[in-house]
């Protein structure tokens, strides 16, 4: 047997799979899929996590992530999870009422193409 | 090969008797017979009397000479006989108890030792050497020795053929299982990328598929008497072994996990207790009902940890359940025969390589309630455990460590931003020539091989760190940025160190410290942790 049978930490994948993260759902449980770059925050309210025996440690440790203002994309990148997971994790505790999402700005806020443009030549021209 | 019981009749043993016996009466009844008839002649020689009387001296004393004589030969055979027909007894008992010690201990530990697969000497053809001086004990002393012979090169024989299925099971399970890790990586970096929730779902029956069989192979080599394969070196906390084992169940939906426990598992027995406890999980789901839950429990008890498996079945009669209990105490050597209860067998089995003790007993809801206690030699507490790193359901964190939090509060200072990496942007004209230094970093993408964002990287100098430029989202900043909080004058102070010694390993000779300060700032974002 060569070295190559073994799996040593990191080349075994991770301890539990993906899917046993969220039971197997892959929809989220409001049924709203939430945009990557939607922005999130823990509840003013949720106080304490106290929950543990309820709560698995990965909806622990987004509501650690969420403190302050996150997008799902960082929440997932430093979860290191599939996206896909993350949501379906945020979407419990948004139930829940422990995360918030945060309101996008108004739509006619959104910079002209013009504006675009010139950003873009500057950018250029850097 | 099989081998036939002997078929003849139970042979009677009561029926027997000694050679001693033997000879015994065959000298005996002789001489009885010989005494016996003596005497009549004694008690009714009267009538003799005339023939007597008429017999000479001569003849008398002759009569009496050959009398004695005949009797003295007599007496010398019943002596000869007599020691001969101990000595026999005594050669023939010493074969017999030879033979017994052969048969009923020096056979049975060779065999035992073979089967262990130890190397086990054949004895030469013809130890035994009875003391004897007769040619047929010798023989049968030949023939027991010659019957040893035969009867270990056989069970040397079938030792290595079952050796030599042993390392082609573990091969092949191997193989199986090393295919089966490649898959499972290609189906983590698909999950990475499915945003779908349809794609999802079918990555994640991939995903289960694949998982459980990788179960398999490594019961395969689990039977064969090696490691599984996976393993460990950091521990692992309690609630993702369970939950990893949860995943290599088929229903595994059907589980609940409740624990509050943070102790953690020694690296290197995670593998065999996920994959134990899996074995017990199956057990639990595939005699319940389907619509009922199965609940796994975790807490540190007196002795160790206990890990607690209910299921809502049928339960199993107090005599099968001795049984079970039993097997899983003590496993016998893996019967062929008794394939229906191999999770049973491999449990016991894993039970036995790290001292666990696995008992069933029936549970308060009529199912069944298995119970594993794990020494405390192979539990890591949760003081200690919490030192290691955080969960490695989350590989990819060994990377950013324990700074999670601390990078969540900068991101949340610099607003949030699209998340494709700007890495891959051209760099500045006018940046400084640290472009080969940060493209030499190790940590520069994550686990699962995407690029690692640096901030601010893209940016010429005089942006960096600009709170103008970063365009704080409303209700972010409660940290005015003209101040540094002490985790981000560390993270300063350290990446300007980590800046310096890889500038000083880039250009040993000539490198100006002030040329290798500029580059350290600029990237104070970099996990400095991944240069230790």
């Amino acid at each position: 047997m060569g070295s190559g049978d073994k799996w040593v930490d990191r080349n075994s994948g991770p301890v539990v799979r993906p899917y046993a993260l969220t039971g197997g759902r892959t929809e989220p449980a409001d049924g709203e899929v939430l945009d990557l770059i939607t922005v999130i925050v823990a509840a003013r309210t949720a106080g304490e996590i106290d929950d543990a025996i309820r709560l698995s440690p990965e909806h622990r440790k987004i509501l650690g992530l969420c403190r302050r203002q996150v997008t799902l994309a960082d929440v997932a990148s430093d979860m290191a999870l599939p996206v896909g997971v993350v949501r379906v994790l945020l979407a419990d505790l948004i139930q829940e009422g422990r995360i918030t999402v945060v309101p996008r700005r108004a739509g006619g806020q959104q910079p002209s193409t013009d504006l675009l443009k010139e950003v873009l030549h500057g950018l250029h021209a850097l | 090969m099989g081998l036939s019981s002997p078929a003849g009749p139970e042979r009677p043993y009561a029926a027997r008797h000694s050679i001693r016996f033997r000879f015994g009466t065959m000298v005996i009844v002789p001489t009885a017979c010989l005494v016996v008839l003596w005497g009549v002649l004694v008690t009714f020689g009267t009538g003799l009397d005339d023939h007597m009387s008429s017999l000479t001296h001569q003849q008398l004393a002759e009569m009496s000479v050959l009398v004695g004589g005949g009797l003295v030969v007599v007496i010398a055979g019943v002596i000869l006989m007599g020691s001969f027909a101990r000595r026999l007894s005594r050669d023939i008992g010493d074969l017999g108890a030879m033979a017994q010690h052969l048969a009923d201990e020096q056979l049975p530990q060779a065999v035992e030792r073979l089967r262990r697969g130890e190397e086990v000497a054949l004895p030469d053809a013809r130890p035994l050497q009875p003391r004897t001086r007769s040619k047929e004990l010798g023989q049968a002393a030949a023939a027991i020795a010659n019957l040893q012979h035969t009867t270990l090169a056989a069970a040397a024989g079938e030792a290595r053929v079952r050796n030599g299925l042993r390392q082609v099971f573990i091969s092949l399970a191997r193989r199986n299982q090393s295919l089966l890790e490649r898959q499972l990586r290609l189906i983590d970096a698909l999950e990475q990328k499915a945003s779908d929730p349809a794609a999802l779902a079918d990555l994640f029956s991939l995903d289960h598929l694949t998982t459980r069989m990788r179960r398999h192979a490594e019961s395969l080599t689990i039977l064969s008497g090696a490691a599984p394969g996976r393993s460990w070196s950091e521990p692992i906390p309690v609630i993702d072994v369970i939950r990893g084992a949860m995943a290599e169940v088929e229903d595994y939906k059907r589980v609940t996990v409740l624990t509050r426990a943070e102790d953690a598992v020694a690296g290197p027995a995670v593998a065999d207790m996920i994959h134990l406890l899996a074995e017990l999980i199956e057990n639990a789901a595939l005699f319940s009902p389907s619509d009922t839950r199965v609940e796994v429990r975790a807490e540190r008890v007196a002795n160790g940890f206990a890990i607690e498996i209910d299921d809502r079945g049928l339960g199993i009669g107090p005599e099968q359940l001795n049984d079970i209990n039993q097997q899983l105490a003590d496993p016998p050597d893996f019967d062929l025969a008794n394939a229906d209860r191999l999770g049973l067998f491999v449990g016991g089995k894993l039970a036995a390589r790290h001292s666990v003790r696995i008992s069933l007993r029936p549970s308060p809801y009529g199912g069944t309630s298995a119970v594993v206690l794990m020494p405390a030699s192979i539990v890591v507490p949760a003081a200690e455990a919490g030192a290691a790193p955080p969960p490695a359901a989350q590989p990819g964190n060994a990377e950013t460590g324990p700074l999670d939090l601390r990078s969540a509060d900068r991101l949340a200072l610099t607003g949030h931003r699209p998340p494709q990496p700007p890495v891959t942007a051209p760099p500045p004209r006018q940046a400084p020539p640290d472009g080969p230094v940060r493209n030499s970093q190790p940590s520069a993408g994550t686990y699962r091989g995407l690029p690692r964002r640096t901030r601010q990287a893209s940016l010429s100098p005089h942006f960096k760190d600009s709170p103008a430029a970063a365009g704080r989202p409303p209700g972010a900043g409660s940290l005015p940025s003209s101040e540094h909080t002490p985790e981000q004058a560390r993270d300063l102070a350290a990446a300007l160190q980590s800046g310096w010694r890889r500038g000083r390993q880039a250009e040993p000779a000539d490198a100006q410290p002030a040329a290798s300060i500029w580059p350290a700032v600029g990237q104070d974002s970099g996990p400095p942790q991944s240069e230790e």
